[in-house]
């Protein structure tokens, strides 16, 4: 109970060190939103010209990035410390952690929530409702219960990853180039529908490197798309059990990383 | 500045670049999925059609496209940082004092910056390219030579809106925001992921009326043979008007600053 207590007033102070900016703040909401103007135009200049991709229209496409949006954005504001998690290892800093009575886990993400990333979730919505329209998605009581699951275990997965690829700091120090790559570059695959990648990409996509199923299998589900072309039908609700899987290995990959953790000394 | 310094800075930059050899490994991945991403994108796109031409491309000129400008592009990394950090920690002062000019300075670290990874990194991933997909570029030397005129004249232009949207950093804490703002520009006016063929007819008048066409689509049109020798020299002339025209903002922003400069301590 106690834990709790100190966690929401890490939370607290977080915000507020970050609403000190204001301008900053509404800054890089306006950036964000600039940058998925961009990849929305592309989007939109693409199936302006070619009416859609692989069997997906516009609204569907749209649909897909609304999950894509959400997910990352939940995301980006939890585990917003495992981006330059590295730096806290070289300088030292991840000691600190250590030597207090509470999850160092838990520290290191209450240490900072990117609240910037509310422009994902306006974008997640607006996506949303646009491509609700769009694709005449029929919202029955089943399919609004199940979205916040799924979301969520979209977030299970792609925060898993980021925490597996973070414990890489614990061996090899600086990992920045890796980190960046793992979550923001590969976030560009799951853009598009994962069917028009090859069989091999599409099988790693789906068992190794599950992201996927942040987006990919379950907008079958909410937009009654039959799952004839996926490696297999069941796979459309497969997205919280993934989530549960990849959140549990990374919890592990931490663990054995901060027990194999050795301060650099400075 | 005389040539001999020029070619020190661009070699200690270089240098610099060469100890992070895992970055570099991860650089390659990283651009090879970008490639791999847009030929499955573009190869699904046109297997939805009969007709084997789009806006003048065939399936062997767009993928070609989209890997030769990917691999203009990663030749074209930069750190777009520099100015930022210079700032930041107060080293910027240094540079006033110094008698070489601030512009060229950078410029050759710039270029140090980007031989490396054009060697590093452009060089596997177009070889890999070549034996994975079915690329044609037509070979004629006089093609190459005008070719890397406008590679070169492109090269300027990158680093001169980097120099620009870096002196930002006189003006506000922080400039990631701008960053993110330059790079959706740049990924969709540049010709980045679709050429700007693809782009509706609306949009037409605005790409050409800014200078990102001639950073990267140009180059590469020029080298895959899309634009014919003699257009190419018209092109060119124009990618010179824009080195004028934004060498003159670069002069001007940097005097400005240097009035407003205010050292943060450091």
């Amino acid at each position: 109970m106690e834990s709790i207590k100190i966690y929401l007033t890490l939370f607290a102070t977080s915000i507020k060190a970050r609403m000190e900016y204001k301008a900053s703040f509404l800054f890089y909401v306006f950036a964000i939103l600039s940058f998925y103007a961009g990849q929305f135009g592309l989007l939109f200049v693409l199936l302006g010209r070619f009416h859609e991709i692989k069997g997906w229209t516009m609204g569907e496409m749209i649909f897909l990035y609304s999950l894509h949006a959400f997910a990352f954005g939940f995301t980006n504001l939890i585990f917003s410390q495992m981006v330059n998690f590295d730096k806290m290892i070289i300088d030292g800093d991840f000691d600190r952690v250590l030597v207090r009575p509470l999850s160092p886990l838990g520290q290191v993400i209450f240490s900072k929530f990117e609240i910037s990333t509310a422009a994902h979730l306006i974008i997640g919505s607006t996506a949303l409702y646009f491509g609700s329209h769009l694709a005449n998605i029929e919202w029955t009581l089943y399919k609004t219960l199940l979205f916040p699951v799924i979301i969520m275990g979209g977030v299970m997965i792609a925060g898993g990853i980021r925490l597996i690829v973070t414990s890489v700091a614990f061996w090899t120090l600086r990992n920045r180039s890796l980190v960046h790559t793992v979550i923001f570059s590969s976030k560009e695959f799951i853009n598009y529908p994962v069917n028009i990648y090859n069989m091999g990409m599409q099988f790693f996509l789906t068992f190794i490197f599950p992201i996927a199923f942040i987006n990919f299998y379950p907008a079958h589900f909410f937009l009654d798309r039959s799952g004839d072309g996926l490696l297999h039908p069941a796979l459309e609700m497969g997205t919280p059990i993934v989530g549960i899987i990849v959140i549990t290995v990374s919890i592990f990959s931490w663990k054995v990383g901060v027990n194999h953790y050795q301060s650099t000394g400075s | 500045m005389n040539l001999n310094l020029f070619l020190k800075f661009v070699s200690v930059s270089f240098q610099k670049q060469v100890t992070y050899r895992f970055d570099c490994f991860v650089g390659i991945i990283n651009g090879f999925l970008y490639v791999f991403i847009f030929t499955s994108l573009w190869k699904a796109l046109y297997s939805q059609f009969d007709t084997t031409v789009h806006n003048g491309y065939t399936l062997t000129a767009i993928v070609t496209y989209a890997v030769l400008v990917m691999a203009v592009r990663i030749s074209f990394t930069m750190d777009d940082s520099i100015i930022y950090r210079k700032v930041m920690d107060g080293s910027i002062a240094m540079e006033l004092v110094r008698p070489t000019s601030f512009f060229f300075m950078n410029l050759a670290e710039n270029v140090g910056h980007s031989l490396f990874h054009m060697m590093a990194r452009t060089t596997p991933i177009v070889i890999i390219s070549i034996f994975l997909f079915h690329i044609a570029i037509p070979f004629e030397v006089s093609r190459f030579l005008v070719f890397f005129v406008s590679f070169v004249a492109g090269y300027l232009l990158v680093s001169m809106l980097n120099f620009i949207a870096g002196l930002l950093a006189f003006w506000f804490i922080e400039i990631f925001p701008f960053m993110l703002f330059k790079y959706a520009l740049y990924t969709f006016f540049a010709g980045g992921i679709v050429p700007i063929d693809f782009f509706p007819e609306f949009l037409k008048p605005i790409v050409k009326l800014l200078p990102f066409q001639y950073m990267l689509y140009f180059p590469t049109t020029i080298l895959i043979g899309r634009t014919s020798l003699a257009e190419a020299q018209s092109i060119i002339m124009v990618q010179l008007m824009w080195i004028v025209i934004m060498g003159f903002i670069c002069a001007l922003m940097w005097n400005a600053g240097k009035k407003k400069l205010i050292i943060q301590g450091g």
